[in-house]
């Protein structure tokens, strides 16, 4: 019991950076149909930005979390207003591949400035050891990509909900075109949009340095992982994507530690095959 | 208040608008009327920012807004109810009132808007919680010009209010639609319902080929012979 117990909380602490990263994806996909493929490196760049944080000023990741989402906030800007706005007003297969060219770009700039070698932080982190609960031992320092992703959960969905962008955003969403008549600039709905996603796998990125390697190309594995909890989420549906994502993990996990290690990708396959020859379009897809 | 100058205007650079004049004086219904395809919706889409203007100008209170967004539009003063409703399905019918007062941030003057358009639509009211892609068809183009109205326009721009509704609705709407112009906003308004919409409006514009070809008050182009013919089966 109690090793299923330990296998489950691992599951979600590794589905919580996938959820992470899908939330992002669905929101830009749900708002404005990019595909953005580049949201793996954002995760990248977040990665990057607790690493120098720690290495320069000895920063622990929790603490350059604000730091590295506000870095991946401005660059989202920017990237949206150099690139995809360009984009969206061109054919429907630049707007579509757009981010693919875009994630090769950062991959490579990464290495070119950063190097290509794996690194782990080099400082010691002082948010760390072990909460022993008897049935479950929980390290702290994974608490933080779960308890970031219950955040960004509930804030995302506050934002979109309560707020007068947010719900200038969800307009956008809906219609476009009306979205001008009454008065919201649509371009600037969208900008936010994918600022947003950027800004969330920016502070991704940071909580996953406390237990993860990171490497200019780390973003492919989770951006791959991030899109089937999309398309197991529903398309466009944050909740959706949340959801698929830490149940990912889970299946993950456990397919590791009850069948084998070396196949636990097809657990999560067959989680994925499952949930869509049920309900095609995903378990929140309309 | 308005003034479309021998204006040009098209899709992707092909012009669907060759020439297109009018005029419209604060305080009056203006329609334009026409055949399926002789570009009055594209007009109003290069009144509102939405397709280029490839020659000729805009004028709005003696300024020039020809290549202004949408969005800049309403704070001006300008508003238009897409043909088609454009609603947003997903939210319900206050929340879709509420974009409508998008551009005020003053939460008390918002209420206060909303209330009025309760008072003038009691129907919208009793809605007001339901989905807005639930109602019907008349119920949808109340809320779309409800919507309209909310950022307290002085200019309305109606593009085809009565599209798809049957003929008791489309009395309702072109009431409504007298009542706003009583209230002193200036509408625009374009129709195929061509006999009921000139007899509503002060003034007219008959548009053919992408051309303004003919104009008038209401009562005179009803009576026109060519018009009679061209555009009212008779």
């Amino acid at each position: 019991m109690s090793v299923f117990l330990q296998g489950l909380y691992e599951g979600i602490i590794n589905g919580s950076i996938l959820a992470l990263i899908a939330m992002g994806i669905a929101l830009v996909w749900g708002v404005m149909n990019i595909l953005s493929f580049s949201q793996g490196e954002f995760l990248m760049l977040g990665m990057f930005v607790s690493y120098y944080a720690n290495r320069l000023l000895g920063l622990d990741p929790i603490v350059a979390m604000p730091l590295s989402a506000l870095v991946l906030f401005v660059l989202g800007i920017i990237i949206y207003k150099l690139i995809i706005a360009r984009a969206l007003r061109g054919p429907i297969l630049s707007q579509r591949l757009i981010t693919f060219a875009l994630s090769m770009v950062l991959v490579y700039s990464a290495q070119l400035f950063f190097g290509a070698e794996y690194k782990t932080l080099p400082n010691p982190v002082k948010f760390s050891g072990t909460i022993d609960l008897g049935f479950l031992t929980i390290a702290k320092q994974k608490l933080v990509p779960f308890l970031l992703a219950l955040i960004v959960a509930g804030l995302l969905f506050w934002f979109l909900r309560y707020t007068r962008m947010g719900k200038a955003i969800q307009a956008t969403s809906m219609d476009r075109y009306a979205a001008g008549l009454v008065g919201i600039n649509p371009d600037r709905a969208y900008t936010i949009s994918f600022a947003l996603a950027s800004a969330v796998a920016g502070a991704a990125g940071c909580a996953l340095t406390y237990y993860y390697y990171l490497y200019p190309n780390v973003g492919a594995t989770f951006q791959l992982w991030g899109f089937i909890a999309v398309a197991m989420g529903g398309f466009g549906s944050i909740t959706g994507a949340f959801l698929s994502g830490l149940l990912m993990g889970i299946a993950d996990t456990l397919t590791g530690l009850y069948v084998n290690t070396a196949i636990k990708y097809i657990g999560v396959c067959v989680v994925f095959l499952v949930a869509v020859s049920f309900r095609p379009k995903g378990i929140f897809g309309k | 208040m308005l003034k479309v100058e021998h204006v040009k205007t098209g899709y992707d650079g092909v012009p669907v608008v060759h020439n297109a004049s009018l005029q419209v004086e604060q305080g009056s219904i203006v329609a334009l009327v026409g055949s399926n395809g002789s570009g009055k919706t594209s007009l109003l889409r290069a009144v509102t920012g939405a397709l280029p203007i490839m020659r000729g100008d805009i004028l709005y209170k003696g300024q020039s807004i020809a290549g202004v967004k949408s969005f800049k539009l309403v704070e001006m003063g300008i508003s238009m109810v897409p043909e088609g409703r454009h609603l947003f399905g997903k939210m319900s019918v206050r929340d879709n009132l509420l974009m409508g007062a998008y551009s005020v941030r003053d939460k008390g003057e918002i209420e206060k808007r909303l209330q009025s358009i309760y008072k003038l639509l009691p129907r919208v009211e009793e809605r007001q919680r339901q989905q807005a892609d639930t109602l019907s068809g008349g119920e949808q183009q109340m809320v779309a010009i409800a919507r309209g109205l909310m950022s307290k326009p002085e200019l309305l721009i109606l593009d085809e209010p009565s599209l798809g509704l049957m003929p008791k609705l489309v009395t309702e709407i072109f009431e409504f639609i007298q009542r706003i112009k009583d209230s002193g906003v200036t509408v625009i308004i374009v129709e195929q319902n061509a006999v009921a919409t000139l007899e509503m409006s002060d003034y007219a514009y008959v548009m053919q080929n992408g051309e303004t070809v003919l104009e008038g008050t209401g009562q005179a182009l009803l009576a026109d012979e060519q018009v009679k013919k061209a555009y009212l089966g008779g």
